[in-house]
């Protein structure tokens, strides 16, 4: 069974891969900053979270960047972010991104899981080398476990592509799931592990919350590569990460026999 | 190749919200394996109902009916891109379906951008393509455009592009969905041509409310009715079948009319009366009497035959005759020997108010039918004299010049 849903992965994924460079061609072909628009948005965030952590600090409430420039902690914090939570919103939308296609042509669904993914490895390519640019000019020094960054990345990157994919399925016939997400995004992101460290007290409720869940557990651990500082359990972050990418074939199978049932409802 | 269809029943519903409950627990159930769909819930509809249907290679089938009688619901299930909630449907062989000829096209992409990822799509090597695009320039006449992007190509670029898309490989059944209108006249007459030639050794699969497509490209014809076959066998019977089904359409008529009272009329053939739903033959003469009541004198008035698609045919007006109506009562017209195709036909009579603007009057629609199994391209099939000649073919500097006529 696995061999017959990956016999047809090689032209799958010349497909996917022309559909990617599609995305990354047209998504700032009408903008005038174009490409710069990947490093604009996070700047902007960070000018603002600098400025809002020096006004609450005046108040007497302090956010803790563990010693990190407050800059640059931000900046590194909205760019993992953006592609993460960007990456996992598509995956939910998987059917209605190839809905053009496949209203058209019998086609596997997969192909467009694989460009979504594709298109967002691309996106932490550019992000990882800004983050490395950022470090450099701001004299920032990598944590201790900087090394293992890209591959901590490559599997936070594919547990939001493997969980938006498996929230495809409920995500294409309501849009509550996306509508929930996008409502209590800012509240998600501000609390998410990759801009606050992990609380050292383990019995935290947050603690839990963070690195439990398989959304938290893998960017609680990039957290934790990026900046040093407490380093999370990492069972939890391996669980999910492999898990995640065992019962990808088994969600490709799904998709291709009930893919024509969810396309005809779009 | 073949396609059997085996007591396939294919459901929908009429509610947006109940068809997404209802498309999340099919897919839940298909996907544990426990998929019983084979009957209706609360505001489901069956689209298709018990098609039985076997279709050997080299056939070409033209599927008619009437809009929601299930031909494109037929079309998808066979092409895979939607499945059956009852029956067996086997097909061996490629399908390729000609559906939404623009569909997937990318606005910002250029038109060769665009094809090469439908190339992909379909399976074609760079090799292929290589020699596939330089056909699809010449052919889609996009020389200059075919490295712009689509967004900025006409409607009719865009579909000239996307026919040549679609035929980038041929398969052994071909479905062609309502697509074959494409760009002017001269263009679709190219892809006619083209198609010929594209349709040797492979199946064909029409669906089609051109009667005159269906009967130049098939071999059988299918006729569906509220989701069931009602006809499966000889295209001109087809045709008979779906003029029959059009009639009772238009039989029961809820054109909007006005001041009905004010005209009324009755269609004749050589002195018999045709009554409503009544029959003519091809080229039998019709004249129309009128009885008029308060319309003003200087109005104009006209009749107007429109085919079973309600498209206007023919148009007889009073003013192109220059007959001046001086408030007769009664008035007899007429119109000469129908030439015309096979099939129903309705004709009305309109009245414009001396001003020339405002309609004073609409009639009611009386239908009748010209008998006769010649279907071609256009309704008015006149019979004219063809003879052998010895005369040479005049030069263009001897040809007559152009007539002006009034009005």
């Amino acid at each position: 069974m696995i061999t017959k849903c990956f016999s047809s992965l090689r032209s799958d994924l010349a497909v996917a891969l022309m559909l990617a460079k599609r995305e990354s061609k047209s998504r700032y072909s009408t903008s005038i900053l174009d490409y710069a628009w990947i490093i604009a948005g996070p700047s902007i965030y960070a000018v603002v979270f600098y400025f809002v952590r020096r006004e609450l600090s005046a108040s007497g409430i302090t956010i803790d960047t563990g010693g990190v420039n407050p800059i640059l902690y931000a900046f590194i914090g909205v760019l993992m972010w953006q592609v993460w939570f960007d990456t996992l919103l598509k995956q939910i939308d998987v059917f209605k991104y190839g809905k053009p296609f496949l209203r058209a042509q019998p086609m596997n669904p997969e192909v467009f899981f694989f460009a979504i993914c594709l298109s967002s490895f691309a996106d932490l390519f550019v992000r990882l080398l800004l983050i490395a640019i950022a470090m450099i000019v701001m004299l920032e020094p990598p944590g201790s476990y900087a090394v293992w960054t890209p591959a901590i990345a490559i599997i936070l990157l594919m547990t939001a592509n493997v969980i938006g994919f498996l929230l495809a399925l409920p995500g294409s016939f309501f849009s509550d799931i996306v509508k929930s997400l996008q409502s209590i995004s800012l509240g998600l992101f501000l609390a998410s592990p990759i801009f606050y460290a992990v609380p050292n007290d383990t019995s935290a409720v947050l603690y839990q919350l963070n690195v439990w869940n398989p959304f938290g557990a893998s960017l609680a651990v990039l957290h934790g590569t990026l900046h040093g500082g407490t380093f999370p359990t990492l069972s939890p972050f391996l669980a999910w990460g492999s898990g995640l990418l065992l019962i990808l074939p088994l969600l490709i199978l799904l998709y291709r026999r009930v893919g024509p049932l969810i396309v005809e409802r779009l | 190749m073949t396609v059997l269809l085996e007591g396939i029943c294919k459901k929908y519903s009429r509610n947006l919200k109940t068809s997404l409950k209802y498309g999340l627990r099919d897919a839940l159930k298909a996907g544990a394996g426990r998929a019983d769909r084979s009957t209706l819930r609360t505001g489901e509809f069956w689209a298709l109902r018990d098609i039985d249907m076997r279709i050997e290679p080299g056939e070409r089938i033209g599927v008619i009916g009437r809009n929601g009688a299930g031909k494109s619901t037929l079309s998808k299930l066979i092409c895979g891109i939607s499945l059956p909630d009852r029956g067996k449907l086997t097909v061996t062989g490629s399908v390729d379906q000609i559906i939404e000829l623009t569909a997937g096209f990318h606005p910002n992409l250029t038109g060769r951008e665009n094809a090469r990822l439908h190339a992909l799509i379909k399976g074609l090597t760079d090799a292929e393509f290589r020699s596939e695009i330089e056909r699809i320039i010449e052919f889609s006449e996009l020389e200059t455009f075919i490295d712009s992007p689509t967004k900025f190509y006409s409607s009719g670029m865009k579909a000239r592009l996307g026919f040549c898309v679609a035929t980038m490989r041929k398969p052994d059944i071909l479905i062609v969905d309502e697509a074959l209108a494409v760009g002017d006249l001269r263009f679709r007459l190219k892809c006619y041509e083209f198609l010929e030639e594209y349709l040797k050794d492979t199946s064909l699969i029409l669906v089609s409310h051109s009667l005159s497509q269906i009967a130049r490209f098939c071999n059988r014809g299918v006729v569906l009715e509220k989701g069931r076959m009602i006809h499966d066998g000889g295209v001109e019977d087809a045709i008979d079948v779906y003029s029959e089904l059009n009639s009772d359409n238009t039989k029961s008529s809820k054109d909007a009319v006005l001041n009905e009272e004010r005209i009324n009329f009755k269609l004749e053939s050589g002195g018999v009366t045709i009554n409503d739903g009544g029959s003519i033959r091809y080229g039998d003469a019709l004249s129309v009497l009128l009885n008029i009541q308060d319309i003003p004198p200087g109005s104009q008035i006209f009749i107007t035959l429109d085919n079973a698609h309600r498209k206007h045919v023919l148009e007889w007006h009073s003013s192109r005759s220059r007959y001046e109506y001086r408030g007769e009562e009664l008035v007899s017209v007429n119109l000469g020997a129908m030439e015309l195709n096979g099939g129903y036909y309705r004709m009305n009579v309109q009245a414009i108010a001396p001003n020339g603007h405002d309609l004073i009057c609409y009639t009611p629609s009386l239908v009748f039918k010209v008998e006769g199994k010649l279907t071609g391209l256009a309704d008015v099939q006149p019979n004219v004299l063809w003879q052998p000649t010895t005369q040479a073919l005049a030069a263009p500097d001897q040809t007559y010049n152009t007539t002006e006529y009034e009005g």
